[in-house]
């Protein structure tokens, strides 16, 4: 008799890894582009930059662009150039929140690049909390606050809590940085680490939030030194992507035998942008199989073997009414 | 054939501590059968001028709230292995007053536990550190603490000594003291980096509670156990959990101590610790040696100390010996192994 129960599920994480971490920079300075991009690219791990689409290219405390001197006068705001750079690295772009803004300052930097842009940072908390509707109002689908705690695999949010990478408060209690930062936890309870910097430089500017080269080298070997193959570590948009999907996509109408298991997904929050369309499913027959066999359609896929023994794992895109079907190969030649 | 003085006591990898500010009563009934389960001793951090009483610091989140231990109670836990830190006499500002503040409290405490305070810890900000300083010595003061959240280095600033803080959550939108955004206490923290780096965590909280009064700087038994849980599987058995008096007197011994007139023989190897200067408040009074030998053997050498076995074989791995012993000036040490 085929017990559905536990035959189907969709994994936490993309390709069934354990935990995610994802970093992000703010205020979109030059230096980021330099020192930060080629660390990122040694360790594989793609980042985020968040800008403000009209002061790309000009310098730190412009005041004729309306903004106020800031600790980082006489640095570099990055060239629309550079984040091209960076998108084809494998980053993600995102705006950053100024009050002055105007709305449709989403739509200004898609159209300069090209690209989608979802994402809207926060300087803190309180004012991502405040601003929360006329962002989404805007089209902005993820808003990056600063919140020191992990974000769980089942929070249902568009508000990514981030963490400082680096941060002194002051007195009478001062942070220092640590490159071990939620990692173990982000590990034991299968959560998503995202961190905040400004910017990386051999001599930061704030020691509230910036950080050296090598303190982010250190960062990243301690993000492998925990999570080992087992972290998933993407931009956050994706990984924001995947948990909204995951959440709202239902595996239905799961049939079978001992020889073959077939289901249907009902897909409500697809989002628009490849490939972000993906979810990763944990296929445990529980009967022995030796070989299965995924067919989408007509299409005959690859699974690979899964955490656990006799689990089995494969990513595809997700559409609504999709039917799956697993076979057993060797079920069925023998 | 090598000898070294251990970076930590029994030759352990990182060191770890916890320290309770105001010494309040809850922590009897809801800490310490944590610190019982997981073998860690505490540390209270005392207000000298109100032992026994409830606390009557009118800027205080506790005030008229919350009492502080008393005497009695003070010597209790130490029986179990817990020690006592001076933090002022009115947890008031050090500019005034300050030599009752440093000096005659650290007196009242003495008087009250029967063993000399060494360890002062800052009340407020670290602007008080300015006028302690002057009487420290006097005090007979050995170390003191700030709320620096970071790891301390193996061989540390004695007078500048940082504490991670425990807590439930912080920042808006329940206090915003410090911070500009929320942040809420993770059970590993900085301990990967204190394994990393051989450093020391010492951790500070006030009370323990299962609803906190003040939850940007108490913690619940919920997350003392997961942090003393925590602290066991990263450390492994490579932790050395002690109360901070015990840690900065191994500091000033290993500091003090050195290996002389070393003579290795085939089966053999006999050496003289010397020990320079030893600050009189030093109550513990060990030191902790590895020694790396060249022959691979199945049972530990023999350890004697000026010729009676007085050492404390720590750790034996065939060709590895970690051993500990009360040290003194001029003791000769030797060691025996057969094939």
């Amino acid at each position: 008799m085929f017990d559905p129960n536990g035959t189907v599920r969709i994994a936490p994480w993309k390709d069934g890894k354990r935990f995610a971490y994802s970093i992000t920079y703010d205020e979109g300075l030059v230096e980021t582009a330099g020192f930060a991009w080629r660390i990122h690219r040694d360790y594989g791990i793609p980042g985020h930059i968040n800008v403000f689409p009209h002061m790309l290219g000009k310098l730190v405390g412009d005041t004729s662009a309306g903004f106020l001197q800031s600790l980082w006068n006489l640095q570099k705001y990055a060239e629309l150039e550079q984040l091209q750079f960076l998108l084809h690295q494998g980053w993600t772009i995102g705006c950053q929140f100024h009050p002055d803004e105007r709305a449709t300052v989403r739509l200004d930097l898609e159209k300069m690049l090209a690209s989608p842009i979802r994402s809207l940072a926060f300087p803190d908390f309180k004012t991502c909390q405040a601003n929360q509707e006329v962002a989404q109002q805007a089209g902005f689908r993820w808003l990056l606050a600063l919140y020191d705690d992990l974000n769980a695999q089942d929070e249902h949010s568009h508000i990514i809590k981030r963490s400082p990478l680096y941060h002194r408060g002051p007195a009478p209690v001062r942070f220092a940085y640590d490159p071990y930062r939620l990692l173990a936890s982000g590990w034991d309870r299968g959560g998503w680490v995202v961190d905040v910097v400004r910017l990386v430089d051999r001599y930061p500017l704030d020691p509230a939030r910036d950080c050296t080269p090598a303190e982010l080298e250190r960062r990243f070997k301690a993000v492998r030194e925990i999570g080992g193959d087992q972290v998933w570590t993407a931009s956050p948009e994706a990984v924001a992507a995947y948990r909204a999907l995951r959440l709202s996509t239902q595996v239905q109408g799961l049939t079978g035998t001992d020889q073959e298991i077939s289901y249907t997904l009902a897909a409500t929050d697809r989002d628009d942008f490849q490939p972000w369309d993906e979810l990763t499913f944990v296929v445990n027959p529980r009967i022995g199989w030796a070989s299965p066999r995924l067919m989408v359609g007509e299409n005959i896929l690859p699974l690979q073997p899964g955490l656990e023994p006799g689990t089995w794992l494969f990513t595809h895109q997700v559409a609504d009414g999709l039917q799956i079907r697993l076979v057993n190969e060797s079920g069925r030649s023998a | 054939m090598k000898l070294e003085i251990c970076r930590w006591k029994r030759g352990r990898a990182f060191a770890y501590s916890i320290t309770y500010d105001e010494g309040f009563v809850e922590l009897i009934d809801y800490a310490l059968p944590i610190h019982r389960k997981y073998q860690v001793p505490g540390h209270l951090v005392m207000m000298a001028g109100q032992l026994g009483r409830m606390r009557d610091v009118p800027s205080s989140t506790y005030h008229n709230l919350r009492r502080h231990m008393s005497a009695g109670q003070l010597r209790d836990l130490m029986q179990e292995g817990w020690s006592v830190g001076n933090h002022s006499m009115t947890h008031g500002d050090l500019n005034r007053d300050t030599y009752t503040e440093v000096v005659v409290s650290n007196k009242v405490l003495e008087e009250a536990i029967g063993q000399p305070v060494t360890l002062f810890h800052l009340p407020g900000a670290d602007f008080s550190f300015a006028p302690a300083a002057r009487y420290l010595d006097e005090a007979g003061i050995l170390a003191v603490f700030f709320t620096d959240d970071r790891v301390n280095g193996h061989d540390p600033d004695l007078l500048g000594l940082g504490r991670t803080l425990l807590y439930v959550i912080e920042g808006e939108p329940l206090c915003s003291l410090y911070d500009p955004f929320p942040r809420v206490y993770d059970p590993y923290h900085r301990l990967h980096e204190a394994l990393d780096a051989g450093g020391w965590i010492v951790d500070y909280t006030h009370s323990i509670e299962p609803e906190p009064l003040a939850p940007w700087k108490d913690g619940t038994p919920e997350i003392l156990e997961a942090r003393f849980d925590c602290l066991r599987r990263v450390g492994n058995g490579q932790e050395w959990a002690a109360e901070p008096q015990e840690i900065v007197d191994y500091i000033l011994m290993r500091r003090a101590a050195s290996v002389k007139s070393i003579q290795a023989e085939v089966d053999h190897l006999k050496f003289r610790l010397e020990l320079g200067h030893v600050p009189a408040g030093v109550k513990c009074q060990e030191i902790s040696v590895r020694a790396q030998l060249d022959a691979t053997l199945t049972h530990p050498p023999v350890v004697l100390v000026d010729g009676e076995p007085r050492a404390t074989i720590d750790n034996f791995t065939g060709n590895t010996l970690v051993f500990t012993w009360p040290a003194k000036s001029g003791q000769w040490v030797e060691l025996y192994w057969k094939e």
